[in-house]
């Protein structure tokens, strides 16, 4: 069942970091709904290269996979975005 | 296909659906976007608001929250108030203070009420009030947390109040960029006791927080009919807490089905050419975390 992680722990650790650091900055800036979204682009095109990147590290990129990854981080920009508009 | 097919179907990995649950397809994904954003949609239509397109620092305007203040008070059976440049004057001052003094309270540190404030734009008010609000996206968030709060909500349907100004300035307060909305009500109204103001100004001042109200003399007008607090319409479910949930749920079921495609996809060793969901897991659990936290904005 982590078998992914347990091949892949540099990409996955980055991710986690990358995750810590996102949620750290919208609960600072939690009234700040400007900081969020920019905070929210940056964490979703970032999920999206990780992606991409993680997929190249284990060859298995293929555009079904970039299109998935597409449109995983359109959702989750989108559901930030109508709580901040 | 039998309703339990159709659930498989879309939420497991299965023969049908080229094993990995269908709901996590591309197309189900570009479904799930639309349904998502036509709901949002919905939401904002059935709260009749405007539209939110002056990007995403502040919609909120003056005029805004005056139209939707008096609209309130129409819902309640209650006159309007009429704007007035000297209250106007006086949120700004209040506006312009907090930012100077840096601070977020009615009274400054260094001790400055909010009548001080009445005073120096020459309005001799009879009964007053003050609202504060800052972050919020959209004016009528920012109202509908001003009627969820009991003492805000009181103020707004005050029948003893004729006039309102307001002040809705940008800023940087406390260290983060924000726009501050200062809402004054006030009346004049009384016969002889605006002349008498000075005189009974030792009269200890009411309750401060949340929202602050003085009667600097007692109102000799007729007083006109309030209606009942459970007459006046509080929506249960405003437009940001139905957005809430539908982002929550939204993401709640994602990561459920996630797992439970991880979990099926692991246990019968197969193979998919498809993105990885310890990832996509890991992703929305944090949208979901910020969802939770994201706040519609500050009253007091």
């Amino acid at each position: 069942m982590f078998k992914d992680i347990l091949d892949y722990p540099l990409d996955y650790l980055f991710l986690a970091v990358l995750s810590g650091a996102y949620l750290i900055t919208v609960f600072l800036r939690q009234t700040a709904p400007y900081s969020i979204f920019l905070a929210t682009s940056l964490f979703v095109s970032l999920y999206f290269l990780w992606g991409i990147i993680h997929h190249l590290h284990a060859k298995s990129l293929h555009g079904r996979v970039v299109l998935e990854y597409f449109l995983v981080s359109a959702l989750g920009i989108v559901i930030v975005s109508t709580l901040l508009i | 296909m039998t309703l339990a097919g159709k659930i498989r179907h879309w939420f497991s990995p299965h023969a049908s659906n080229n094993f990995r649950a269908n709901l996590l397809h591309n197309s189900s994904l570009i479904l799930v976007l639309g349904i998502f954003l036509s709901l949002n949609l919905f939401v904002r239509l059935l709260d009749n608001t405007s539209a939110h397109i002056l990007g995403f620092t502040s919609s909120v305007t003056v005029d805004e929250v005056v139209r939707e203040t008096n609209a309130t008070r129409l819902s309640a059976g209650l006159s309007t108030l009429s704007y007035n440049e000297k209250l106007a004057d006086a949120a700004r001052r209040k506006a312009a203070n907090m930012l100077e003094e840096n601070y977020w309270a009615h009274t400054s540190p260094s001790g400055k009420t909010p009548w001080v404030w009445f005073q120096a734009a020459g309005y001799n008010y009879t009964v007053a009030g003050e609202h504060l609000a800052k972050d919020f996206a959209s004016t009528s968030r920012m109202i509908e947390a001003w009627m969820a709060s009991p003492t805000h909500r009181d103020n707004i349907v005050n029948p003893k109040y004729q006039e309102i100004g307001i002040a809705v300035v940008p800023g940087t307060l406390q260290g983060s960029d924000t726009v501050l909305v200062v809402q004054l009500f006030g009346s004049t109204s009384g016969g002889a006791v605006t002349a008498q103001a000075p005189a009974v100004k030792s009269t200890p001042a009411p309750t401060v927080l949340p929202a602050v109200t003085e009667v600097t003399a007692p109102v000799v007008t007729p007083e006109p009919v309030v209606p009942p607090v459970n007459e006046i319409q509080t929506p249960k479910w405003s437009e940001f807490k139905l957005e809430k949930t539908l982002s929550i749920a939204t993401t709640a079921l994602f990561i459920l089905v996630l797992v439970a495609d991880l979990v099926m996809a692991e246990s019968k060793v197969i193979s998919r050419r498809v993105g990885k969901n310890w990832a996509h897991i890991i992703f929305i659990n944090f949208i979901l975390l910020a969802v939770v936290i994201v706040t519609a904005g500050k009253i007091m």
